[in-house]
């Protein structure tokens, strides 16, 4: 497993491991004001802390794993560069790391163009395979392709309240937008779920869980 | 009672929320009550007894289930693509530099020689640029001495290479202005 500092070709100026050992006992706020001074360690620290939870965030709102890994790769680069920016008085880190990471999604999505979509979009479900493993990945991919098919900062509002478990006022603040305009995301998008998996798979909510 | 304490039990109180307002609160954050908005929670699920918040919820259950299917999983990026993100802000200036750190920072555990150590981590790239700006700094100041001392018979001026700091190239003009 890599270690932050231990891994010996990154930054070995950095400190040694009892220095690490200091840095992984700090918040995320303290990191982050290290970062701001150019601390590498402690940007390797936060980089490790949370490198799995936001690729899956970004994985969920993306759909590719390659994708995700950038844009959360570009979002610690930004993190980074505005270090300096983050003001734990008024925001929690993951709010404001948070809304980082969606940006960098969403631009990487508004980039792409309709074609770069996945060939096997349109699929329908013509599984006949006895496995019950196999159908269960298959709904899941199917569920996964109707929730990609959405707008958005329709399906991000799905994926930071639903899946990330965030209080209607966090995902408002990440989204930037009020409460009122973050429950109509969610509502559009559950609605758009549902569409979607008639529209596309030739199925609603309830046939998908009973086939 | 003051109007004080009976403004404040209407606050405590369970609010009552109509079938509209639930019926949002649902089709928003779906049947799971732990993702309803926390001053709504109460009175939610109050309403969810009735027959039309049962109702309501069954349709919401259906969609959550679906949404289950795909749960977000811890991603388990490999050590490689760690290390890509950390190598990718080497050689990044930091957001802020020396000059404009607060003296006061609450952040005490980060002295300056802290920031020094940091500084020079940069590279070993950086490090031999410095050193051969210092190098060359030094040498400019020792002929620049020797070519006064040939034209004008004596020196005038001493400059201690040692001084020379390598992003101290300007004193160059200063060396003249000394000579003059």
């Amino acid at each position: 497993m890599l270690n932050a500092v231990t891994h010996k070709n990154h930054n070995p100026n950095d400190g040694g491991a009892a220095e690490v050992d200091g840095l992984n006992a700090l918040s995320d706020a303290s990191l982050v004001a290290r970062i701001a001074r150019g601390q590498h360690a402690a940007y390797s620290v936060l980089v490790m802390r949370h490198a799995n939870r936001y690729v899956a965030v970004a994985e969920k709102v993306l759909y590719q794993r390659q994708e995700a890994e950038d844009a959360v790769q570009d979002a610690f680069v930004k993190l980074w560069q505005k270090a300096d920016q983050f003001e734990p008085e008024t925001a929690k880190f993951s709010t404001w790391f948070y809304r980082i990471v969606v940006n960098q999604c969403l631009d990487r999505k508004r980039k792409k163009t309709a074609d770069a979509l996945p060939e096997d979009y349109d699929i329908k479900d013509d599984s006949n395979g006895p496995e019950e493993n196999l159908v269960e990945d298959q709904r899941a991919q199917q569920m996964q392709q109707a929730m990609d098919l959405l707008p958005e900062r329709q399906k991000t509002a799905i994926v930071l309240c639903y899946y990330e478990g965030m209080s209607n006022k966090e995902a408002a603040d990440v989204l930037e937008v009020n409460i009122k305009a973050l429950e109509s995301l969610l509502t559009r998008g559950r609605k758009g779920l549902k569409e979607n998996l008639d529209k596309c798979l030739g199925m609603t909510a309830k046939d998908m869980l009973n086939t | 009672m003051t109007e004080r304490t009976k403004e404040t039990n209407s606050e405590t109180a369970i609010k009552v929320i109509t079938t509209d307002r639930f019926e949002v609160i649902v089709s928003a954050y779906g049947s799971d009550p732990d993702h309803w908005p926390d001053e709504e929670r109460a009175a939610a699920l109050s309403f969810a007894k009735t027959e039309a918040g049962k109702a309501l919820l069954s349709d919401a259950k259906s969609l959550d289930r679906c949404l289950d299917l795909v749960a977000l999983k811890p991603a388990a990026v490999d050590d490689g693509y760690l290390d890509r993100v950390m190598r990718a802000v080497d050689h990044l200036p930091p957001a802020l530099v020396a000059a404009t750190q607060p003296a006061d920072s609450d952040d005490t555990s980060v002295s300056f020689i802290d920031y020094l150590k940091e500084m020079l981590g940069v590279s070993r790239l950086t490090m031999a640029i410095r050193a051969g700006a210092l190098t060359v700094a030094g040498l400019m100041g020792i002929a620049l001495g020797a070519s006064n001392i040939t034209s004008t018979g004596y020196a005038t001026a001493t400059i201690d290479a040692s001084q020379l700091a390598w992003d101290q190239m300007a004193p160059i003009a200063d060396i003249k202005t000394i000579k003059e």
